[in-house]
């Protein structure tokens, strides 16, 4: 008896030491924006399958790629035996069968994870799903799987747990919400980078006067003005939306220390022009040109996101979207003002050169500050 | 290379880290991850097989678990808790489980810090079999562990007829060494290690290292060294007491050589704790890395809704970033879970740390009403004058 107590003091005065991460998988469901099939992507501890079916088959203590390898039909037997995944369309809930795709490994704050890549053949595109989940929990109670649903930009978060392991994620929800999240970004990208703004403007005050005489005199027609202005915008909207799908993508690579410095050059041109007009007809093609740099500091938003497949894609609409609608909205506040003081001294002798020396003035202070900026923070 | 060019480097460095992406090994013999306490679990296969081929086998079962909770213990990792937990789950279930498969279920609770439900279990398991002596015992930790000193005396005098002195004076002045009689309980206690010659390993490593914690806190640290060192030997590896060796040792600014004690223990996350104070201090690279990861790991449980870190947390908040305030934030928090020495400590430290008066004034009220002696504790002669 007295033996036996012996044997378990250790137990008794166990593991206050035992504070130790527990066992979690990670589970992430992506539904592209397009099609029913969703993207399942399935982290499960290499730990947690050694002991919930062995990987350790030649039992050197060491799990080795060669191992994981030869242990893959057991292991998507294993997982899929222990994930169910269920997609309604506002009708009846339909199985959505996880097809096997591809197993990598990654790297986890504990340690190292097999990732299985499934595709999830949903027989309808799923306006909800539902994640019935019970992996290790019959070996396992402590063991949680952190489910994270995204559809276009946006996601949802579930813990499962054993006695609470099914979540319903509606996608249906967010699916507005993620295109019109990213036209709000982009006319929000316009209106508060003042550069690109800045240099809309050194482009358009030209617009409604014409630069005769060594001096800017007033257009006579409302209709040139306006043509000009749309020649510029049209322009300028065109090659930015260009270089942004192109950065986007990963086409067009520039570090952005030399975009968002070679953006400031571009407002300080423009300014210069106003003061010293050299290009003065054809604005529309430095539009153009300059307009791709633009394109790529508006594409690094974006790219900051991470966001890849169809998602991006719908980012990408709606970011340059609502980039236009803000843009827009500037000219359309900007025409009339400028059409009606045109004619004004103040217009010709103050607001357009003083108002485009204060612009290369703040040009250069960008340049410089954007050049050494990478270095200091 | 200017400064600032490397730091810049040094930073894009970092992020390409923090981003890393799954791969595909290159090479098959490309070694993956280790299999924690291999040997041990292999020696279990034969009784997971024999479980496995008769579900109703519960002496197996109960074999089973014992060997899943040791090796939780040794390893500090709580997956065998668990695995130990799941293995006891369908007696459990049952309508009336024996008092062993209680016992050995509040004992899992117990190590993920689920001591009410721990309690429930113990005395459901004593009303069944009051002269359990295991179950006393594991009660009495508990109780100790929260604080409840008067009501932890009280098992472990029931440990005296159903387990024998040794265990029972151990668990006595295991108590009263918080409350009030330090020193008489530290003689106590060396006079039964010496008399009753050396008992088997692990008591003997239980006892050494109760009274290495002891003289830590009478601040005789020669003498602690003596007997943590002999714990070790006794039960070498075991992560509780290479805790506090190391403790002791960074207590001694021996930075280095609690670095070299845990070289290997990266994969413990209250080993990884001491490392990433060691390193830190030293200002040395991987001080740095260890505190990263020590703090991913803490995030990375918090998501999954786990909080038994809170102790770890507030002492690397204060001694690793320095962040006090919310230092003790989290010691507040764990204070409504354990009142261990550390938990004391952690507490006083951090509210000191704030300089906000009456900050500790919480632990400061406990510690005059329960009598509890830490030599190690800052100013504490005069705080509990006052």
């Amino acid at each position: 008896m007295i033996r036996a107590v012996l044997c378990m003091v250790l137990l008794a005065w166990s593991a206050f030491a035992q504070a130790h991460k527990q066992s979690d998988s990670y589970l992430t469901i992506v539904q592209p924006p397009q099609g029913a099939t969703l993207d399942v992507q399935w982290d499960i501890a290499l730990r947690d399958l050694e002991h919930a079916i062995g990987l350790d088959t030649n039992a050197d203590a060491t799990i080795t790629w060669g191992e994981l390898k030869q242990r893959l039909d057991p292991i998507v037997a294993y997982t899929t035996a222990h994930l169910q995944v269920t997609a309604s369309d506002s009708t009846e809930p339909r199985n959505c069968p996880l097809q096997f795709q591809r197993l990598l490994v990654d790297e986890h704050v504990d340690g190292r994870y097999a990732v299985l890549r499934f595709a999830a053949g949903c027989p309808v595109r799923a306006a909800k799903i539902e994640v019935r989940y019970s992996l290790l929990f019959d070996i396992d109670p402590n063991h949680r799987g952190l489910v994270d649903a995204r559809s276009a930009g946006n996601s949802h978060a579930a813990v499962l747990a054993k006695d609470s392991n099914v979540a319903t994620l509606d996608f249906a929800a967010t699916a507005g919400r993620g295109f019109g999240s990213f036209i709000k970004e982009g006319i929000w990208h316009i209106w508060q980078g003042y550069d690109h703004v800045l240099f809309l403007l050194t482009l358009l005050l030209p617009a409604v006067v014409l630069y005769r005489d060594r001096q800017w005199q007033p257009r006579e027609s409302l209709r040139d003005s306006l043509l000009d202005i749309v020649k510029v915008v049209t322009a300028f909207t065109l090659a930015h939306s260009l270089t942004l799908t192109l950065g986007t993508l990963g086409w067009v690579y520039l570090p952005t220390r030399i975009v968002e410095s070679a953006i400031a050059l571009t407002v300080l041109l423009g300014a210069l022009n106003i003061l010293f007009p050299v290009v003065r007809e054809r604005r529309w093609l430095v539009a153009f040109c300059f307009g791709l740099i633009h394109g790529l500091g508006f594409a690094s938003v974006l790219i900051d996101l991470g966001l890849s497949g169809w998602s991006l894609v719908l980012a990408l609409v709606g970011f340059n979207g609502g980039v236009e609608l803000g843009q827009l909205a500037i000219v359309l506040v900007m025409i009339p003002v400028m059409y009606a003081s045109r004619r004004t001294s103040t217009y010709r002798r103050f607001l357009l050169p003083v108002g485009a020396a204060l612009v290369a003035c703040m040009a250069i202070f960008w340049m410089v500050e954007r050049w050494n900026g990478v270095l200091i923070t | 290379m200017s400064k600032l060019t490397g730091r810049a480097l040094f930073l894009l460095l970092l992020s390409a880290c923090a981003c890393a992406e799954p791969f595909i090994p290159g090479d098959d013999s490309m070694v993956l991850e280790r299999v924690p306490a291999a040997q041990e679990t292999l020696q279990l296969q034969p009784l997971r097989d024999r479980l496995a081929n008769n579900p109703g086998d519960l002496p197996s079962a109960l074999q089973l678990a014992q060997g899943y909770l040791r090796i939780g213990r040794e390893t500090a990792d709580p997956r065998f808790t668990s695995y130990a937990q799941a293995t006891l789950n369908p007696w459990l279930q049952s309508n009336e489980p024996s008092a062993d498969v209680l016992v050995l279920s509040a004992t899992a609770l117990q190590s993920s810090h689920r001591f009410a439900e721990s309690l429930q279990l113990l005395d459901r398991a004593l009303r069944a079999d009051p002269r359990n002596g295991q179950a006393w015992l594991t009660k009495a930790t508990i109780l100790q562990v929260q604080g409840r000193f008067s009501e932890a005396r009280g098992a472990c005098a029931n440990l005296l007829r159903t387990a024998g002195q040794t265990i029972a004076v151990s668990c006595i002045t295991g108590v009263n060494s918080l409350s009030g009689k330090l020193e008489q309980s530290y003689r106590s206690l060396a006079q039964l290690s010496a008399a009753s010659g050396s008992p088997a390993g692990e008591l003997r490593g239980w006892i050494q290292g109760q009274l290495g914690e002891m003289a830590v806190r009478i601040g005789d640290q020669r003498a602690a060294e003596a007997h943590l060192l002999a714990a070790l030997q006794a039960t070498p590896g075991d992560v509780y007491l290479k805790a506090a060796y190391a403790d002791l040792l960074l207590v001694q600014n021996r930075n280095t050589e609690a670095i070299a004690l845990l070289a290997d223990n990266e994969q413990q996350d209250v080993l990884l704790l001491r490392l990433a104070i060691a390193g830190t201090r030293l200002k040395r690279a991987e001080g740095r890395r260890w505190a990263d990861a020590f703090e991913a790991r803490f995030n990375a449980a918090q998501r999954s809704g786990d909080t038994s870190h809170l102790r770890e947390y507030a002492r690397f908040l204060l001694d690793v970033r320095g962040d006090a305030a919310k230092a003790l934030e989290m010691a507040k928090l764990n204070w409504q879970v354990q009142r261990e020495p550390a938990d004391v400590q952690v507490y006083i430290k951090a509210a000191r740390a704030t300089r906000a008066p009456g900050a500790d004034a919480e632990v400061i009220a406990w510690i005059r009403d329960t009598g509890f002696e830490d030599r190690m504790l800052p100013s504490m002669q005069t705080q509990v004058a006052m």
